[in-house]
């Protein structure tokens, strides 16, 4: 446990470290669907969440602050969300993009379909739509900036270590066919 | 384990400037170095826009020996879903899987009903079916170009492509209401008409478009890194993409002009004038050629659409409330984007289908990448993946 | 060729045309399925045919007939289509592999293979292919449900009119 976690920061601290963190949020995109591709939109130069320091790392999810979890996610890709969520150090956040990752969404009643992503990873901003515009996701980006303007990471830890379940002797590993052995 | 040279020998150098090197023989002719082959599992999750595919290739050295595209990631059931909606839910749930050109796989379901009904559908909806399924294919195409551009290295043409799809869809909401997910057709014809002054923003966006295409010519096509490589890199014959039932740009750049549009027009398409561009090789410089070539082809094919399109309804009168086809089968395909795309409907009189599959181009494309793959180096493997235009929606349904 | 001569053809050249129908322009022509593998190995081979582009090949459950195998193909040179069927029983639905004859076949038949649990003898690497490896059942039977329907209700079942404005 580090400093952060155990001590309450003074509000200038505070205020100055949050200021930090919230304009330089590095996503990890975790385009799936659809909504992936209203979310390089957003990136491109017509909406451009760049701007608000989102910077979306393609080099891997240890360089990131927050996931974005854009599309449909089916049984068979949830390991490899869950995978990807653990690999981003604290602290992160997850946006949920659009219909499918929030609920399900037109596919709810589908047998390969996980219905909402927050069974998998817990969720700080739900973006809803089908797919959500652009500019829907700006907001909330921003609405989420302005939660980490006022967040305490001591709370923070510790409603992430109250809600982190305990696996005892770890989770299963997944294999995909591919050859009929 | 690697078992060592027996003997070394300088056999001499090799002259001249600054690559003067050593010449080195090994001795012991049958002294072979023994290596492993690497599993490398690229995907599900990688950061290039092709979606979630995965590729599990076995490398012997950088030399790919197997290849094999494991999909899945995004099977969200179509067939199954559709056998308990109604066909206005099936509109809205189909157009989610090619979703970069979504008109079109809604245009085939409601051609698909409209077959087994007999319907007769309103001369103004289906010029603004074409218009509509014409700008969709430019949208599609446009995406590609951008991505494989991105995959190869180069970053302007991603972004190029994005400002043009920005503009086209500001024009398809002002009609649709929806940049991607349009849900503008129904069984007969479409929802509502086109608003006023639609067909000059559209001529004129059409003269835009033509204008800026030249920069992904001047940036791509002529660029010698890109040609490099991407010229007689994964060449598919064309014997070989028929049986794998590979269609679309893939095909005809393979050298097969194959391309439902003209051998078996639905819609108007045999009243407008246009041409199917096909290539010489079936490389990866091929494939991108044909699809820079129909980008040009559908612009022309819009601006014919807007000088013939008549007045008139959009749909047959009254329809009611639940569709309810006749009994039957059927098998329906329009030329999507990406290739062949075709519903097979089995209906039994009821208002949901008892059957609907959805034939997809992405699937049989993605099946031959094995094929493309198998012996390659792996830097070409990306530009090799890039050119097999899919979208895993599609692949998946 | 039209549908009508496709049809004389087949069951001239092979005689396993069992029945047949033409509608709205296709033709579907019907087959014993000890028979399946040499009336396609004849679609493609034979030269009036030319068969050589494979669109499709799925299944359809029938229930209490058990299943159908339809396989769609069509011919670019000539620009004709046919579907060819055949019916296999409930019970340990079993069919010989296309997938020598059209290459597209493999994955075809693997899809319906998990979907439907039809065997497709002599198939070089049947395993799944868009399920998890995990996935019990074959989801497109019709006796295969889908729970959450049958969990709940679906709220746009319902018209507008007919939900009261308290709900």
């Amino acid at each position: 446990m580090g400093l952060v976690e155990q001590v309450n920061f003074p509000k200038p601290a505070k205020f100055i470290l949050n200021w930090g963190r919230k304009y330089s949020l590095w996503v990890m995109n975790f385009g799936l669907a659809c909504c992936a591709i209203e979310l390089i939109a957003a990136s491109t130069s017509r909406h451009d969440f760049i701007r608000l320091g989102v910077i979306p790392v393609a080099h891997g999810p240890r360089q990131a602050d927050m996931l974005v979890v854009a599309g449909t996610l089916t049984d068979k890709m949830a390991p490899a969300l869950k995978r990807v969520y653990e690999q981003i150090p604290e602290p992160k956040y997850v946006i949920s993009f659009g219909s499918c990752s929030n609920c399900g969404g037109p596919f709810w009643d589908s047998y390969s379909v996980t219905k909402g992503v927050d069974q998998i990873v817990p969720v700080d901003v739900y973006v809803p739509g089908c797919p959500p515009r652009p500019e829907a996701l700006l907001e909330g980006i921003l609405k989420l900036q302005e939660r980490i303007g006022q967040e305490s990471l001591k709370d923070h830890f510790a409603r992430r270590r109250a809600t982190e379940p305990i696996v005892v002797g770890g989770g299963p590993i997944h294999q995909t066919a591919i050859r009929d052995e | 384990m690697m078992a060592g040279p027996t003997e070394l020998r300088q056999a001499g150098t090799i002259p001249g400037g600054p690559g003067e090197g050593v010449q080195v023989v090994i001795a012991g002719a049958e002294a072979e170095f023994a290596t492993q082959e690497m599993t490398l599992s690229i995907g599900p999750q990688h950061p290039s826009t092709h979606g979630v595919l995965r590729v599990v290739l076995t490398l012997d050295g950088e030399r790919i020996a197997t290849a094999t595209p494991v999909i899945g990631y995004m099977h969200r059931a179509f067939d199954k879903l559709s056998e308990v909606r109604d066909y206005r839910q099936i509109i809205a749930l189909s157009n989610r899987h090619d979703w970069l050109s979504a008109f079109g796989n809604e245009l085939g379901v409601v051609l698909a009903v409209e077959k087994l009904m007999e319907m007769e559908v309103p001369e103004r909806a289906q010029w603004i079916r074409m218009l509509m399924a014409e700008w969709n294919r430019v949208l599609n195409h446009l995406m590609f170009l951008g991505s494989f551009g991105l995959e190869l290295g180069a970053m302007t043409p991603m972004f190029l492509a994005f400002r043009e799809r920005e503009d086209i869809q500001n024009l398809l909401e002002a009609a649709t209401g929806a940049r991607m997910h349009f849900t503008y057709n129904r069984v007969g014809g479409l929802k509502e008409d086109l608003p006023a002054g639609f067909l000059k923003h559209s001529a004129a966006l059409v003269r835009k478009i033509r204008h800026r295409l030249l920069d992904y010519d001047g940036l791509l096509l002529g660029n010698e890194i890109f040609r490099k490589r991407t010229v007689g890199i994964g060449v598919l014959p064309g014997e070989v993409a028929k049986s794998y039932g590979v269609s679309g740009p893939i095909l005809q750049a393979s050298g097969v002009a194959e391309d439902a549009r003209k051998t078996e027009p639905y819609l108007k398409y045999d009243e407008v004038d246009f041409d199917v561009p096909v290539g010489e090789n079936g490389d990866c410089y091929d494939r991108f050629v044909v699809l820079y070539r129909r980008i040009e082809e559908s612009l022309k094919i819009i601006e014919q659409v807007h000088d013939k399109m008549p007045a008139g309804a959009i749909l047959p009168g009254k329809m009611p409330k639940y569709i309810q086809p006749p009994e039957g089968w059927t098998y329906t395909r329009v030329e999507n984007s990406l290739g062949e795309l075709g519903y097979y409907l089995v209906s039994r009189g009821e208002k949901e289908p008892w059957r609907l599959k959805m034939r997809t181009p992405s699937f049989h494309n993605v099946s031959m990448i094995p094929y493309l793959l198998e012996g390659i180096l792996l830097p070409d493997l990306i530009a090799v993946l890039g050119s097999v235009f899919f979208v895993v929606g599609d692949v998946d349904r | 060729m039209s549908p009508d001569e496709i049809v004389q053809h087949l069951t001239d050249a092979t005689g396993a045309v069992e029945r047949s129908e033409v509608a709205h322009g296709e033709v579907s022509v019907w087959v014993a399925p000890a028979r399946w593998v040499e009336v396609a190995t004849h679609l493609r081979d034979c030269g009036h045919c030319h068969f050589d582009f494979c669109t499709f090949l799925t299944a359809v459950d029938l229930e209490a007939e058990g299943f159908e195998v339809v396989l769609h193909v069509y011919s670019v040179r000539r620009q004709h289509h046919v579907n060819v069927k055949t019916v296999l029983g409930r019970e340990n639905p079993s069919l010989p592999t296309l997938s020598e004859v059209w290459l597209g076949a493999n994955w075809c038949e693997r899809e319906t293979n998990e979907l439907f649990g039809i065997d497709f003898a002599g198939h070089p690497n049947l395993v799944k292919l868009l399920l998890p490896v995990e996935f019990e059942g074959h989801p497109l039977r019709k006796d295969f449900k889908l729970m959450t329907r049958e969990a709940k209700e679906w709220p746009g079942e319902k018209e507008p009119e007919e939900v009261s404005p308290s709900q």
